[in-house]
Formats: C-alpha cells, structure tokens, sequence
C-alpha cells in the first residue's frame, strides 16, 4: 500500500508538470491576449505590441515559461495581468467558498441518492422505482442553470427564503452562510445525485442477481442483512468510482454555477480569465482544479481496499 | 462667452466662490474657454424621476441638506468592470463609474455634460495654447494629505505616459508641458489650441492620485484606490465586489449623504434583476430591456433615464473589396430597417440613427436624417457598384451580449437586398485583436455615452487618417479623408461651442455620405432601483454621477 502510494505520488508530479505544459502553451494558442482584450478598440496594432511589452507577453513563450514553472517550484503563481494582485492571495480567498460549495452539494446529494438508488432496487421496475428512475433522469437532463434560474424565480424572487445572488463566509455567520450556499449547492449537487443514484440502483440490480445472493437468500438470511453485508458491499464499487468522477465534475459545474449566483470562489476566477485572456490566473486555476482530479481519483482508488478486500495495491 | 462656469443653484459651490468666479471671468482677457451653448442641453426627457425638492445651497457646514437624510449604505448591481481599480487604464464602463466616487479630476461634467469645478475651482486661457487653472484649497487625499499643483501635473503626465499604457492619453495629446508654479496654481502648454481640452478633462479617467501611493505600490494603482472623492476605499475581491465608504473629509460640504456604496459584479443581466427584485442590491444599471417595463409597473421600483447619447453601429473595413466602394457602404444603409435593430434587440427602448451618429441631448449632436429604409435604393446601389446579384459579406459578432441577436437582425435584413451574411462568432479579446489589425469585413460596435464629452474626443481616434499622436490610432475602419480631418483640426481652434457646433455638423454629415460605419441606433441607458433611493439624477451619456447626492428613505 505504502509503495502505491508512493509511486502514485511520482505520477501525481509528472501529471501535474503535464499539465503545466499543455495548459501554458494551450492558453496561448487560443487568438487574442490581454493587451487585445483590454486596449484592442482603442489603439494601434503598433501600439498594441508596444504596450504587450509592458505586460512582459513579448518575451519568448520558452522564457515565460519557465519563468512561471520557477515560480511555482517556490510556491509563488504570479500576478494576474488585469488585477495585479498575487494569484496565491486571490486563491487563498476564493478556495474555501468553493471547496464549502462542493462540500455541501456532496453532503446532500451522496446520501441521497445511494438511499433512493437501494429503494429503486430493492423493488424494481414497480412503482417506487418509476419515480426514482424518472425523477434521475430528469436530474442527468436537467441543465444546472435553468434550473438554477427556475429556483432563483421561485425561492429567491417570489418567495424571498433564500438570496438570490451572494455568498456569506462560515467564519461570519454559520446560519447565513448556510442560506447563501442552498440554492447554488442544490443546483450544482443534482446531476451527481441523478448519476450516483443511478449507477447505485444498476450496481444494485446487478450484484443482487448473482448466484451468491441467492445462496445467501437460500439459507435464510434476512432479505435486510442480504443487502447490507453481501450486495451492498459488492455494489459500491462502481458507485465510488462514479462518486469521483462526479466529484471532480462539480469543480468544473462550479464554474456556472458561481457565475449565476455571484459567489467569489474559483470558477467564477477561472472562467473571467478565460474571457480577458488573463494567463497566469487562468494557468493557476486550471492547475488546481487538475490537481484536484488527480488527487480525488487517488483517494477513490485507495478506498476500493477498504469496501473490497479482494482489491490490493501490492 | 465671458461665462467660464455653467453654475447651477442646487450645485455645490459656496455663493462666495460662485461670486469670485464671476469676478474673475469678468476681469480675465476673453478667454476662450468652454461656454455653455445658447441652447442648453438638458437631461433627457423620457422617464427622468421625479426628485425631492432640490436641496438649499449648501453652507460651508456639513450639515444634512432639509428634507434628506443622511446614512445607509447603497449595494449597486454591475455588469462587469471590477477587475483593477486604477483610473488611469480603465476600460470598462463600472471600473469609470467606480472611480469617479473616489477620485477627482480638476473639472467634472455636469447634468448637460459641460465641465464645471471639481479641483479646480476656475480656469482661464492666458493665450490660446495655455490655460491656468487655480486649485482648491484644502480639500485632501484620503490620506490626509492636501491636493495641490504638483499632484495635477504628476497625474497628467502619468497619463500621457505611454509605459502606462493609457488609453486616454489620447484626450490629452494636444498638451506639451505641465507646470506648478504656485501650490494652487497649474499651467498647461499646449502643442496647438485645443477647444476639446477642459471637456476631456471632465473625463472621469483623468483623475488625480497622489503620486506617494502609486510608489508604495509598487507603480500601479491597479489594487488600491487614494483619491480626493466623496468615496474612500475600503475593501476589494477582484472582478466582484468593490465596498467604498464615505468620506467625512470631502471639500463639497454634506457631500455625501451616504455612508458608503457596496458594488456588486453580477455578469449576468436576468442575475441582476433577480437581486434587486428580491433585495440583495439597492440600483442596477443598466436594465436589461425586456425588464424596464415591468419594473416600472412595480410601485416599489424606480427607473430612470431614457433616451441617451449612447449609439450603437456596424463598422466596415473600407480597405477591403467590396467594401471600398462607397455605394456598397450607402447600399447597407438604405438597405436596413433600423426599426427592426430597434424592436428585437433593444425592445423598442432604442431610436433608430438615420443620420449623424451624435444626436441630442448632446450638446453637439444633430438629428438630421441623410437615411430612411429603402431597399429599392438599396439595390440600386448595389447594381451600379457592380453588384447586381449581391454579394458573400462576413460579419463578425462576439460575446457581447447585444451582439448575437444583432447579427441576426442584420443577417436576415440585409438578405433582403441580396447580401449573403456570414456570421463569424469570436469572444470579445478576438474581435478587438482582429479590428485593430483589420483582419474583419463588419464588426458592430457600441459606444458609451460615459466615454466622451467632446465630439473632437469621439471623432479623433476613430475617423481621423493618423487618429491621434500620443495614445495611437483605434481607427480600425481605415477610414481617410482628408477634408474630414481639416474639419476636426479647425473644429479645435474654435473655442466658443456655438460656433463649433456646425463644425461638426458638418463633419457628421460627411460621415453619414462616407459611412465608414454604418450608424444603427441609439440606445437608451435605464438605472432602476427601490424606491427608496432618493434624489438620483441620470445623467444623458449614463454615468451616475449623482450617487454623492444620493440618500435612503428608510
């Protein structure tokens, strides 16, 4: 296990200086840079290369990068083009909202649907799994900023329970910041909840028609203890395979999602930068969120030992 | 033309100031400083709120005007513009809107977009290329500092400097040399006489900042905000949220009436709507179009504003075929139902320009129309430029948000005439490299009122051969007429507004024949708000100036 987790730590580094790569140099093929978005309307193509100097973007792209490859091995990311403030400092700010949104949208939404997905499969295809299959669907189909809009319509606009836009820190006040995060996270968390109930339900139906469960059945077992100590078990695998998958998808829902209820956390950062072609913040963002995957992918893989021990990392 | 100043009773000036003034207006050599015109402009006259009954001059105490009250802070829904705070280099209609209630400019325009005292409390012209302005006495920094001359000529001169990179370097390029001889005393020599000069003053990027500031930071002052304003800076996150709270030092006294003002970025229009329906924010401007109605029917909303000076046009590159013939440019005018621009991308809160793209309320606009929709005529052209059968024209459209249902209406117009229109979607950062490189056929653009106070400041850049010396051209049109530039540079050497005005009259009108855009509509600017916001004014190019003014009724 030991030696897993070293050499997945090994990889972890030569994913993430990948990453550094592609996403240095996939950012600068894209056409359009700060200095066309900021001043593009208002001066010459001459000038226009005159004030990139400024911004140090006349520089070859070998020498900038390695400039910022330098600076992250000293912890240093930069500083945004546009604000000029440190990006560290800016991430320092906007992580914890986004890391408290993805908690929470994951709080509701796993347990959830792995109960809902053991209801669907306890009685297939009756009536209790008609709801619940539909109802996942609907959730796989419905895109997170309608309704997002829909809810904002009817909990913020008529309604007035929730604010409709706006983030307030747990440090301030639990109670509103709970309030603050329920709508975003309700929007974010469905089309995980829709996914995980269904790969439970199907990991369910599958394990329970295995010869094993009815030997276990055969002997007499309660049909409650069938499930918890020989299906279940044996179905949360996919369903945690699944779980990370979906996990990492939320960084990316919350990129939406943080526009439309104006929360300052990451993927409101990453996806302006995308617009003002803002490099070094988009790089750093882009570099976290991978960072993110990969870690979250690793975790997944160390807990198949412990729901399975027939798995080994040896 | 003996008036320096256009002075208005419920302005802030002290009577004794006013007085001096005149005075001095009277005894100065006929200057040839900016007057307002016979014909003053004045704030639009669609839906403007009614305000409470204007507030008694002020005294030189602070006290509350009667009738106001003071405190409460006022949370503003933006569109976009929180991304670096330094004055100097703003482009974007908020990070202006925000600077103006923190920093200070020696003039700042007036309801009718004339220059009136800011730091400067009166101006005259010595000889044609220099003007003296006397500063204020003791209205000071945020930091405690005093204003004084030496900090007027450091600011100008950041921005004339090109390693700053400002784009309005370009509304100071007729000045030479900046001096301050006297600590309240200000000299600036000018390279030519420049009419434009105190309007492009008045611009609200053109502030004063304490040079000791930009030091400690490094050079910049992208992430901190130290002006002379009704507003201090008190807190920041980039590209969301900007909290200023009041100045209980400012030089206009009662000024502001607010404790401070909470700017919220929220990129998305239906978002701000939302926020302020269910109360989150207090003022949104701009409303989206499709919401001005049914906030105005709601009794605790108030929308002002209305029709604006802010226009909206296609521009052409006319060194390309077939573009540059300039039948082909007239064909797409007469061929286009601006009605239709009008009712589908602006919901009817738009006029359509059939003219001159500056018009009233602006002081040197022009309602001319030189266009009506004739597709008849249209084709007409097209057939005697060569091009009976139309052409395949390519329209670039970005991520703008008016731009996608505009190409469409465009699109569907102009096929009428026989032109193909491809739409070619690119974000904003591609459309601004691929125009100033000319690397474009069409490409509509927009144009904030906020952006100029002077034909000369719109026209300049844009449709001039050479645009201007110091901040570069951003004629991406290629436009060049000769006849047109010696408009613009005789335009400059008139300082009295009245005899200016058919100057550009004149110049409007060979843009309209030369169409190096084609001139769409102009577009109304709405602010809509609770009720209990009280006494804002909407200026006609938008900007919310009055916010110093403002107060909260409850």
């Amino acid at each position: 296990m030991l030696r897993y987790l070293v050499a997945k730590g090994l990889s972890l580094v030569a994913v993430e200086f990948g990453i550094t790569l592609v996403v240095f140099f996939l950012v600068r093929l894209v056409p359009g840079d700060i200095v066309d978005y900021l001043y593009g309307q208002y001066m010459s193509s001459e000038r226009l290369d005159e004030v990139r100097g400024l911004f140090g973007l006349d520089r070859p792209a070998v020498v900038q990068y390695l400039d910022w490859l330098g600076g992250i091995l000293h912890g240093d990311l930069g500083k945004s083009l546009l604000s000029g403030r440190p990006i560290v400092a800016d991430i320092a700010l906007r992580l914890p909202v986004t890391l408290e949104l993805t908690a929470v949208a994951i709080a509701w939404s796993v347990p959830l649907a792995i109960v809902l997905g053991l209801v669907a499969a306890r009685h297939p295809y009756g009536r209790i799994d008609g709801v619940v299959s539909a109802a996942g669907l609907l959730g796989l189909a419905t895109p997170s900023f309608w309704l997002a809009t829909l809810l904002v319509l009817g909990l913020s606009v008529h309604l007035k329970w929730f604010p409709a836009i706006g983030f307030v820190p747990m440090t301030d006040n639990v109670v509103e910041s709970l309030r603050s995060i329920t709508l975003p996270a309700l929007c974010l968390g469905t089309t995980m909840a829709a996914a995980v109930m269904r790969m439970t339900r199907s990991a369910m139906l599958d394990v329970l028609a295995r010869d094993y469960i009815r030997t276990a059945r055969a002997k007499g077992l309660r049909e409650m203890d069938v499930g918890r100590r020989h299906a279940l078990k044996n179905a949360l695998v996919p369903v945690l395979t699944i779980i990370g998958i979906e996990t990492g998808k939320l960084l990316g829902g919350s990129l939406i999602i943080e526009q439309i209820f104006a929360i300052p956390g990451i993927g409101q950062y990453a996806a302006s930068s995308v617009l003002t072609r803002d490099y070094p913040v988009l790089q750093a963002t882009v570099l976290i969120v991978a960072t993110f995957y990969v870690v979250i992918n690793t975790l997944v893989d160390v807990s198949y030992v412990l729901v399975d021990p027939r798995i080994t990392y040896g | 033309m003996m008036m320096l100043l256009s002075h208005r009773s419920n302005r802030s000036l002290t009577s004794i100031t006013a007085s001096l003034l005149l005075l001095l207006a009277a005894c100065a050599p006929p200057p040839p400083a900016q007057a307002p015109p016979a014909a003053a402009p004045t704030a639009p006259q669609a839906p403007v709120a009614t305000k409470p009954p204007a507030a008694p001059a002020p005294t030189t105490t602070s006290a509350t005007p009667a009738g106001t009250k003071a405190g409460g802070v006022l949370r503003i829904g933006t569109e976009a513009g929180l991304d670096q705070l330094d004055p100097h280099t703003v482009v974007i209609g908020w990070q202006i809107n925000a600077a103006q209630n923190v920093y200070s400019g020696l003039v700042r325009p007036g309801p009718d977009l004339l220059p009136q005292p800011d730091l400067a409390t009166a101006w005259k012209y010595t000889d044609p290329t220099t003007l003296e302005f006397t500063l204020r006495q003791g209205a000071k920094f945020h930091n405690g500092r005093e204003v004084v001359a030496d900090d007027v000529k450091y600011s100008l001169d950041r921005i004339r400097d090109p390693k700053t990179a400002s784009s309005y370097a370009t509304n100071l390029q007729s000045i030479d040399s900046i001096e301050s001889p006297e600590k309240y005393r200000v000299v600036i020599h000018l390279k030519n006489p420049d009419a434009a000069l105190l309007n492009n003053l008045a611009l609200p990027a053109i502030a004063i900042v304490p040079k000791e500031v930009v030091d400690q930071n490094g050079g910049t002052l992208k992430t901190t905000m130290v002006g002379s304003g009704p507003f201090m800076f008190k807190d920041w996150v980039p590209g969301q949220k900007l909290t200023l709270v009041k100045n209980p030092n400012y030089f206009i006294p009662g000024q502001p009436l607010l404790d401070g003002l909470e700017f919220t970025v929220l990129t998305d229009p239906t978002a701000q709507v939302n926020a302020l329906r269910s109360g989150q924010v207090d003022f949104i401007e701009p409303v989206p179009t499709k919401d001005i109605r049914s906030l105005r029917d709601d009794p605790s909303m108030l929308v002002t504003g209305g029709p604006n000076v802010s226009f909206v046009g296609v521009t052409i590159n006319v060194s390309k075929k077939p573009y540059d013939d300039v039948r082909v440019r007239q064909a797409l005018s007469w061929g286009l139902d601006r009605s239709a621009v009008v009712d589908k991308v602006y919901d009817g809160f738009a006029k359509p320009l059939l003219g001159p793209p500056l018009i009233p309320p602006f002081w040197a606009g022009n309602d001319e129309k030189y266009y009506s929709y004739d597709p008849a005529k249209a084709k007409q052209l097209l057939t005697d430029a060569g091009y009976p059968n139309g052409f395949k024209a390519t329209l670039l459209i970005d991520n703008q948000a008016y731009q996608p249902p505009l190409g469409v209406v465009l699109q569907s117009e102009w096929k009428k005439i026989g032109i193909d229109v491809q739409i070619e979607t690119v974000d904003n950062a591609v459309s601004n490299q691929r125009w100033a490189k000319g690397d474009f056929e069409m490409w509509p653009l927009r144009w904030w009122g906020s952006d100029f106070t002077d034909p000369d400041g719109a026209f300049r850049p844009t449709f001039m051969c050479k645009g201007s010396g110091s901040g570069g051209s951003y004629n991406g049109t290629r436009y060049c007429n000769a006849a047109f530039d010696g408009l613009m540079d005789k335009g400059l050497t008139i300082s009295n507004p009245d005899e200016r005005k058919p100057i550009y009259h004149d110049a409007m009108k060979m843009l309209a024949d030369d169409l190096p855009w084609i001139f769409l509509v102009s577009f109304d600017r709405y602010q809509a708000m609770k009720a209990y916001v009280k006494n804002f004014t909407a200026y006609p190019n938008g900007s919310p100036y009055s916010l110093r003014e403002v107060w909260l009724d409850k």
